[in-house]
């Protein structure tokens, strides 16, 4: 169980890295900031990242405004 | 003549600064960057919605123009540091806004948590811009706190009604050290040039361009007018008289 966007749900099987999770989720990518327990997580390290129980992602990107 | 406004190392040589929001097609935004000239914009962090398709704002944007994220969704100091250390790793550079509201009604600036962030952040080595209530004592604050502008409100947020808040603006540009960047409730292009003949270092105008029926022009028409604003700020204008002062000579009339 994982807490995504604010909202527990259960991890799929199969996904074990951060990049697997924003896969499945079919997010645009490009301007996407994801935070991994409050703490932004590079694209870099998003390959490396593994996707624990209890954790909190949150996506986040660049929208309008004044 | 050479006159830039410098803030956070940079040097603008446009003092129209914009906004992103509440444009009817996004394309508009590169479009009305070019016509406007304006070289800083406005963007907000907000959390991605994955059931709808959301758009990267960050695509419209040439990447010469200066991204000023801002705060907004903030309700107080610890919520407006974390957004700005988001915007920061996410590779948005130094400059902030600080927009700090608790008020849904008029939309009005916490100048006390305002100055809170602005201490923070300006010591993490943010340019911090705070949008705030036109205040001299909260000015004064925020000049000791470090920030690099302050941007009083002309008026409530989006409401285009001008610079109601004018003899508190006269005030802050009067006595403040920082550049004033007077920011929300300007509606037309000349309260703008009324902020920059006053001696603003610049205005904020979003939603005055981006719900105007063509963008595009009215970006052009802002820049016009700031810089006319500009240029009569420094050009010092004649002092007003209660009573008429001829213009021609008072002398040699032809049938006296």
């Amino acid at each position: 169980m994982i807490v995504f966007n604010g909202k527990e749900q259960d991890v799929e099987p199969g996904i074990k890295s951060l990049s697997d999770f924003v896969r499945v989720t079919k997010v645009e990518e490009e301007g996407l900031v994801v935070l991994l327990d409050e703490v932004v997580i590079k694209r870099e390290k998003w390959d490396s990242t593994e996707i624990k129980d209890g954790m909190a992602i949150e996506f986040i990107n660049f929208v309008s405004g004044g | 003549m050479s006159d830039v406004l410098k803030l956070g190392g940079v040097e603008f040589t446009n003092r129209l600064f914009t906004g992103t929001g509440k444009f009817s097609s996004k394309a508009m935004i590169p479009k009305m960057l070019e016509a406007s000239g304006s070289q800083m914009i406005t963007v907000a962090l907000r959390r991605v919605d994955v059931k709808s398709a959301s758009e990267n704002i960050l695509k419209y944007i040439p990447k010469s123009v200066v991204l000023l994220p801002n705060t907004s969704g903030a309700r107080n100091a610890v919520e407006a540091v974390k957004i700005a250390m988001i915007a920061r790793e996410a590779g948005c550079g130094n400059f902030i806004k600080i927009e700090i509201i608790n008020d849904q009604k008029y939309l009005f600036p916490d100048n006390f948590e305002t100055i809170k962030a602005t201490e923070i952040l300006a010591k993490e080595g943010f340019h911090v811009l705070p949008y705030m209530m036109p205040d001299l004592i909260a000015t004064k604050r925020l000049e000791d706190a470090g920030a690099a502008a302050i941007m009083p409100l002309g008026a409530p947020i989006g409401t285009n009604r001008g610079l109601e808040t004018r003899p508190m603006l006269e005030i802050l540009i009067e006595n403040s050290i920082l550049p004033v960047v007077v920011d929300a409730g300007i509606g037309r292009p000349s309260q703008a040039a009324d902020a920059m003949e006053m001696g603003a270092a610049a205005v904020l105008v979003n939603t005055a361009i981006s719900a105007a029926d063509n963008p595009v022009l009215m970006g052009e028409a802002f820049s016009m007018a700031v810089k006319a604003g500009r240029a009569a700020y420094l050009a010092k204008m004649a002092e007003e008289k209660r009573f008429a002062q001829a213009s021609s000579p008072l002398e040699g009339y032809l049938w006296n």
